[in-house]
């Protein structure tokens, strides 16, 4: 059973953390996509935008993925992974209403703003499957 | 470690200011670990009175020379006796989340994974609940005398300030004494010498050169070069629970009983099987030494603790302390072909998987090496005489000593369970096994957690007449032979912490 992530982060209102956000959702997946093959433990993760109520701009960014392993050891992979994935962190914590001393640049403090606004639980999912990336991807 | 600018000369940490037992694997025959919690015991709580009267017995890690002392302490905080305390802050805490949540915790058991009698609703045989655990003291001594004098101090103290002593058994007076099994204190009931190969705790001269068992990945507050960043490590001058942990460390304090009776039988069973037998003819070895032959194929070392990768015959009290091999097998192509190291240690073997040493990881594991923990731990309970099963609880106090319990602790017990994180060909992608001697054996629902786990131990052999036909025994359905008493998660907090504590000025 894979371990979900569900990052919200409530964002500024002014026009140049708005428009950060909609260039980070622009490019998550260029961003994302070389580090995420290279550690085979995700199964998918995707950005989203959610709206403010009024329907003008964007209320919060939300990181919502699921992964092999324990949340606890396993944040330590993510944020080892490279400058890429530090500097996502960053930009997203950038524009976040609550965040940190800017630029985070220790492991300890990454895992506390993830698991700060992690709104998923280990047991809050449905998997249709149990397998592994890994175990998917061995094709045995 | 700091990123985008070069970071300062390491330091290393004064081992005056910290709590002795990191340093050093102590070596007195006698010990007791005290539990109390901070909920009154009917008169006013007076913790800094507590804090006080032990702070003179506490023991750094400054080197003792000759004088060793008759008897000492060092001392463990929950997160929950933090917050009491007023050290730590009731929300948006620095300490780690696995700390705050404590083992319990459903993120924690993730990776502990314990269950059915394990189970954290059973921990510490309900004499009281897990969050009420909030001090552990842990008590050496030369001698039984001094043991009971610095017990009765440790106690005396806490029932006049208002704490209260919880208790983890129901044998005894409910009390975890040490015990000695066989006049060697290293030795554990499972009868392997233990606390063999610890990290080195040395302090990096560059940043090339840090690794996992530098001390700065086992006490808070160096971050500039340590791949573990021990938490909380903020500018202390700003966050007063990272002033607060600088120099301290954190125990995964475990206690694990240990069915010896089961192990022994098991081990006689797969020495007596005549399949078994029948292939392991070619060693000559007759049932006593066939016993030997399979508890150290389970967990890596002979149990005098000589590591199998160096004597893979026969036990040898030259090798029995030796830390300077790894299990990669030179000219392999690649660690999935890595077989030849495994007709010596078995890929699922104890020691094989709490520290993998050379082993290629998997990916998703990083490429900063196999993460370090220094052990503590000791027996207790009575020795088993003979092999049927007498009731008597026994086991082992674990201490677990760590920077950060989420990356060290949980990673390696997450790996014991489920034996993922490399890629050699017996740790089957589809079906991984699990750790031979210390892996809680799922049952449903709990296997969802665990996706093909199997409970199968495989041991790769190679008859020397027969090169081209490498064979295996294959032991199907491992038994559980231990099971989780209780688990808590404490800070050893620096000697300057705890003066605070005892004093209310911080130096």
């Amino acid at each position: 059973m894979a371990t979900p992530l569900s990052l919200y982060i409530p964002i500024k209102q002014d026009a140049v953390s708005q428009a950060s956000a909609q260039k980070l959702y622009a490019d998550f997946m260029d961003i994302v996509t070389p580090i995420l093959t290279e550690i085979q433990i995700v199964h998918y993760a995707r950005l989203v935008l959610i709206p403010n109520a009024s329907k003008k701009g964007i209320n919060a960014i939300m990181l919502i993925t699921s992964f092999d392993g324990a949340m606890n050891p396993y944040l330590s992979t993510f944020w080892n992974s490279g400058p890429g994935f530090k500097t996502l962190v960053n930009a997203i914590a950038a524009i976040a209403i609550t965040h940190p001393p800017l630029p985070i640049v220790t492991l300890s403090v990454f895992e506390n703003f993830i698991t700060s606004n992690n709104l998923s639980q280990p047991n809050d999912l449905y998997q249709a499957y149990t397998y592994t990336v890994a175990q998917i991807n061995s094709g045995e | 470690m700091m990123l985008g600018k070069t970071p300062p000369p390491p330091v290393t940490p004064d081992n005056s200011n910290i709590q002795g037992l990191v340093i050093r694997g102590y070596t007195h025959p006698f010990s007791c670990h005290l539990m109390f919690s901070f909920k009154p015991n009917g008169i006013t709580l007076n913790t800094k009175g507590f804090f006080s009267d032990l702070y003179p017995k506490v023991q750094s890690a400054v080197d003792w020379g000759n004088n060793k002392p008759v008897s000492m302490l060092n001392i463990g905080i929950t997160f929950y006796g933090l917050q009491i305390l007023g050290v730590a802050q009731k929300s948006q805490s620095t300490f780690p989340d696995e700390f705050q949540q404590g083992p319990w915790s459903v993120a924690s058991q993730q990776s502990l994974g314990d269950f059915n009698d394990s189970a954290p609703s059973n921990w510490w045989y309900n004499n009281f609940q897990n969050a009420d655990l909030h001090c552990v003291v842990h008590a050496y001594a030369l001698t039984d005398t001094a043991l009971t004098d610095i017990i009765s101090l440790i106690t005396t103290s806490a029932k006049s300030n208002g704490l209260t002593e919880v208790f983890p058994l129901k044998s005894g007076d409910g009390r975890l004494y040490q015990s000695i099994i066989d006049n060697n204190p290293a030795k554990i009931h499972f009868g392997y010498t233990d606390g063999i190969s610890e990290p080195a705790l040395g302090t990096p001269a560059n940043m090339a050169s840090r690794n996992q068992a530098d001390l700065d990945n086992f006490v808070i507050g160096y971050p500039d070069y340590s791949i573990i960043d021990p938490a909380p490590s903020g500018n202390v001058s700003t966050n007063p629970e990272a002033k607060f942990a600088f120099d301290g460390f954190y125990n995964a304090f475990r206690i694990l009983y240990q069915d010896v009776a089961g192990f022994n039988n098991f081990l006689l069973a797969q020495a007596t099987n005549p399949t078994n037998v029948a292939k392991l003819s070619y060693l000559g070895l007759n049932q006593d030494e066939l016993v030997e032959w399979f508890a150290a194929k389970l967990v890596g070392r002979w149990r005098n603790g000589s590591p199998l990768i160096l004597s893979p015959d026969a036990p040898d009290p030259a090798t029995a302390q030796s830390e300077d091999f790894g299990y990669a097998t030179a000219g392999v192509k690649s660690p999935n072909q890595d077989v030849p190291s495994s007709f010596k240690c078995p890929f699922s073997a104890h020691t094989r998987v709490a520290n993998p040493r050379d082993q290629t990881l998997t990916p998703g594991e990083g490429n900063l090496g196999p993460v370090r923990i220094v052990r503590r731990g000791i027996s207790y309970g009575v020795e088993l005489e003979g092999n049927t099963d007498d009731g008597v609880d026994r086991g082992l106090i674990g201490l677990f000593l760590c920077g950060s319990i989420a990356q060290q602790f949980e990673k390696l017990y997450g790996w014991m369970n489920y034996n993922n994180f490399s890629p050699k060909p017996n740790f089957s992608v589809k079906n991984p096994p699990q750790d031979a001697l210390l892996g809680n054996r799922p049952t449903s629902p709990n296997l969802n957690n665990y996706p093909g786990v199997v409970t199968t131990f495989t041991i790769p052999i190679q008859n020397p007449a027969t090169p081209t036909q490498p064979d295996s025994i294959v032991i199907s359905g491992l038994p559980e032979f231990i099971k989780t008493r209780g688990t808590a998660y404490c800070l050893m907090p620096s000697l300057k912490a705890l003066n605070y504590l005892a004093t209310g000025v911080m130096a």
